[in-house]
C-alpha cells in the first residue's frame, strides 16, 4: 500500500471514527450499516455462537461483557446457560507511518441452554395495557 | 459537517476497492488427496523463538508532510515515546529465549508431526510419512511435494496471552493448482499460481489473570522501570536523553490508579518464564499437539470454503478449550483452538520484539547462505 493509500485510509478511518457512536446493548444489522452490538447464530452443538463489538469510543468497555451475559439470558431463558467465552480482543487499526488506534472491543463466546425444551420468544412481549 | 465529514470518509476508503477477494484456505480435492497419499513433512525451522509483542508509534507518515523538520520532530519524538517499551520488550524477549530456544521450539514441532505418522495408513488418504526440518535462510524457496509448516510464536502486549500461528502448504510441481472459484472476467493472478494446498493454525494459551495493582505492586512496578532504564554499566540514565525523558513518563503513569497493558506484561512475563518455563512450555507443546493433529485431518477435507460461511464448533476439550473452523471472511475454512474462559480484553501490537540470541542467529545464518552462495558461483 502507498504513502498516498495509506493516508486515505487512515483519513477515512479517522472521519468515520468520529462517525461512530456506542449503539448500546443492540443487535447489529450490516444491511442497515450498523456493525457494532451483538449478533448470535446457532454454533452446531446444540447452543448459541454469540459476538459482540462495541466502538472505540465506548464509555465502558467491559460493557461488551455484560451484553454478551444478556443476550446469553435473552436466549436461553430463566433455566440459564452454561458459557464459554472464549475470545475478548481490542480490534486495532494499524497502517504503516501511523500510530496503532483502536476499533473496537469485540467479547465473542458459546451459550448452551440449561433447558433444551425452552425456546426463547420470537417477538419481544408485549407491554400489559395501561 | 458531520455529513461531509462522513462522505469524505467513504470516498477516502473507497479508494482501497480492489480484486474481490477469496478466502486463504486452499483445501485439496479427492483426486489430490489420493494422488498425494504418504506425504513428507517440511518444517521450517523457527529463527525468531518467541517475539514480544508491542506498540510502536510511528508518526513518520504525518510527519512527513511537514517537510524536514516535521521528520526530525517525528522521529525525535518517537524515539522518545518507543525507548523503554522497544527495550522492555526486548528484555521480556530475551527471558523466553532462554527457557525456550529455537531450536526447542522445532525440536516440539517435529516430535508433534513424528507422532502422526502412525496414525495413518496407506490408501486412507493424506497421511505423514516422515518430517524433516528446512533452514529456509539457506535453503530459500518451495520444497516440492511436501508439506511445509511455518511457525510464529508472539506473547500480547500484556503478556496474558501467547499466539501459535503456523501456516500450512503443499506446492508440487507436477498438480498445479486450479482455482475452485468463479469470477466475473479473468481470475485474479494470485489464484492461478501458488500452492496446491494451503490452511491457517492459531492456536491461543490460556489467559493469564491480570493482578490487581496494590501500593506493593506499584513499588516493584516504579523499581522495574528504573531497572529497565540503567544501561549496561548500572547507570540510570542521564537527563535529557531519550531514556531519560522515556523513564519519566512511564514513572509518571506508574502513579495513577490503573494498569495499563503494558504495565501487566512487566508482571505477567514472569508467570511464562519460571520454573524453567513450565508454563510456555505446556502451551507450546498443546499448541504443537492441536497444529500436527488438524493438519493431517484438515489436508483430507475437501470442502472449499465460502467468504459468506459460518462458524464451526469442531471440538470442545475437557478443560473447556474449543477448536473451531472460520466461516465467513477471508479466513474462512482456518482453524483456532481457543481457551475456555476470557476474562479481559487482549491485544497485539504492531511490532514484535526479538530476543538477542535469536537475532544473532538469524544474523548468522544469513551470513553462512551468503557465503555458501558466492562459494557456489
Amino acid at each position: 500500500m502507498n504513502r498516498t493509500r495509506s493516508g486515505l485510509v487512515v483519513l477515512g478511518v479517522t472521519l468515520l471514527a468520529g462517525c461512530v457512536t456506542d449503539p448500546g446493548y443492540a443487535p447489529m444489522d450490516a444491511a442497515k450499516g450498523q456493525y457494532f452490538g451483538y449478533v448470535d447464530q446457532p454454533n452446531g452443538d446444540g447452543g448459541h455462537t454469540i459476538r459482540v463489538v462495541l466502538p472505540e469510543v465506548t464509555q465502558d468497555p467491559r460493557s461488551a461483557f455484560a451484553h454478551w451475559e444478556r443476550r446469553a439470558a435473552e436466549l436461553c431463558g430463566p433455566a440459564g446457560y452454561r458459557k464459554l467465552v472464549h475470545t475478548a480482543r481490542r480490534n486495532m487499526l494499524m497502517v504503516p507511518g501511523y500510530s496503532p488506534t483502536g476499533h473496537s472491543y469485540e467479547v465473542m463466546g458459546d451459550a448452551w441452554c440449561n433447558d433444551p425444551t425452552y425456546a426463547p420468544p420470537a417477538q419481544p412481549a408485549a407491554a400489559p395495557a395501561g | 459537517m458531520r455529513i461531509v465529514a462522513c462522505a469524505l470518509a467513504a470516498l477516502s476508503l473507497a479508494a482501497c476497492a480492489s480484486v474481490p477477494p477469496v478466502p486463504n484456505a486452499r483445501p485439496l480435492n479427492a483426486g489430490q488427496i489420493e494422488a498425494l497419499g504418504a506425504t513428507s513433512v517440511a518444517v521450517n525451522e523457527n529463527n525468531g523463538g518467541v517475539m514480544k509483542s508491542w506498540f510502536r508509534q510511528d508518526s513518520s507518515a504525518a510527519a512527513a508532510s511537514q517537510g524536514l523538520i516535521g521528520v526530525l520532530v517525528g522521529a525525535a519524538i518517537d524515539g522518545i515515546m518507543n525507548y523503554a517499551p522497544s527495550r522492555r520488550a526486548r528484555g521480556v524477549a530475551n527471558e523466553l529465549a532462554e527457557v525456550m530456544p529455537a531450536d526447542v521450539l522445532n525440536d516440539s514441532l517435529v516430535r508433534a508431526f513424528n507422532s502422526q505418522i502412525a496414525s495413518g495408513a496407506p490408501g486412507e488418504g493424506v497421511v505423514v510419512s516422515d518430517v524433516r526440518t528446512v533452514q529456509k535462510i539457506t535453503t530459500p524457496g518451495v520444497v516440492d511435494d511436501a508439506l511445509e509448516v511455518a511457525t510464529s510464536y508472539l506473547l500480547s502486549e500484556d503478556a496474558t496471552t501467547l499466539q501459535v500461528s503456523v501456516t500450512l502448504t503443499y506446492e508440487n510441481a507436477a498438480i498445479p493448482y486450479v482455482t475452485p472459484y468463479t469470477f466475473e472476467g479473468a481470475p485474479p493472478k494470485t489464484e492461478l499460481t501458488g500452492p496446491l494446498y494451503r490452511n491457517t493454525f492459531t492456536y491461543s494459551s490460556q489467559q493469564l489473570p491480570v493482578p490487581v495493582l496494590t501500593p506493593e505492586l506499584r513499588e516493584r512496578l516504579i523499581a522495574s522501570i528504573r531497572a529497565n532504564a540503567v544501561d549496561e554499566n548500572g547507570a540510570p540514565p542521564a537527563e535529557g536523553t531519550d531514556a531519560f525523558k522515556s523513564m519519566t513518563k512511564e514513572l509518571e503513569e506508574a502513579n495513577d490508579d490503573r494498569l495499563t497493558k503494558a504495565e501487566i506484561a512487566i508482571f505477567l512475563a514472569r508467570e511464562w518464564t519460571k520454573d524453567n518455563g513450565a508454563l510456555l512450555r505446556a502451551e507450546i507443546n498443546n499448541a504443537h499437539a492441536f497444529i500436527a493433529r488438524y493438519a493431517v485431518l484438515d489436508m483430507n477435507r475437501t470442502a472449499i470454503p465460502s467468504l459468506e460461511g459460518v462458524d464451526e464448533l469442531v471440538e470442545t476439550l475437557a478443560d473447556g478449550r474449543t477448536v473451531r473452523r472460520i466461516g465467513p471472511g477471508i479466513m474462512a475454512g482456518s482453524y483456532v483452538s481457543l481457551p475456555g474462559s476470557v476474562s479481559d480484553f487482549v491485544t497485539y501490537g504492531n511490532a514484535a520484539a526479538i530476543a538477542e540470541v535469536n537475532e544473532t542467529r538469524i544474523r548468522n545464518t544469513q551470513e553462512q547462505a551468503r557465503a555458501a552462495r558466492s562459494s557456489a558461483r
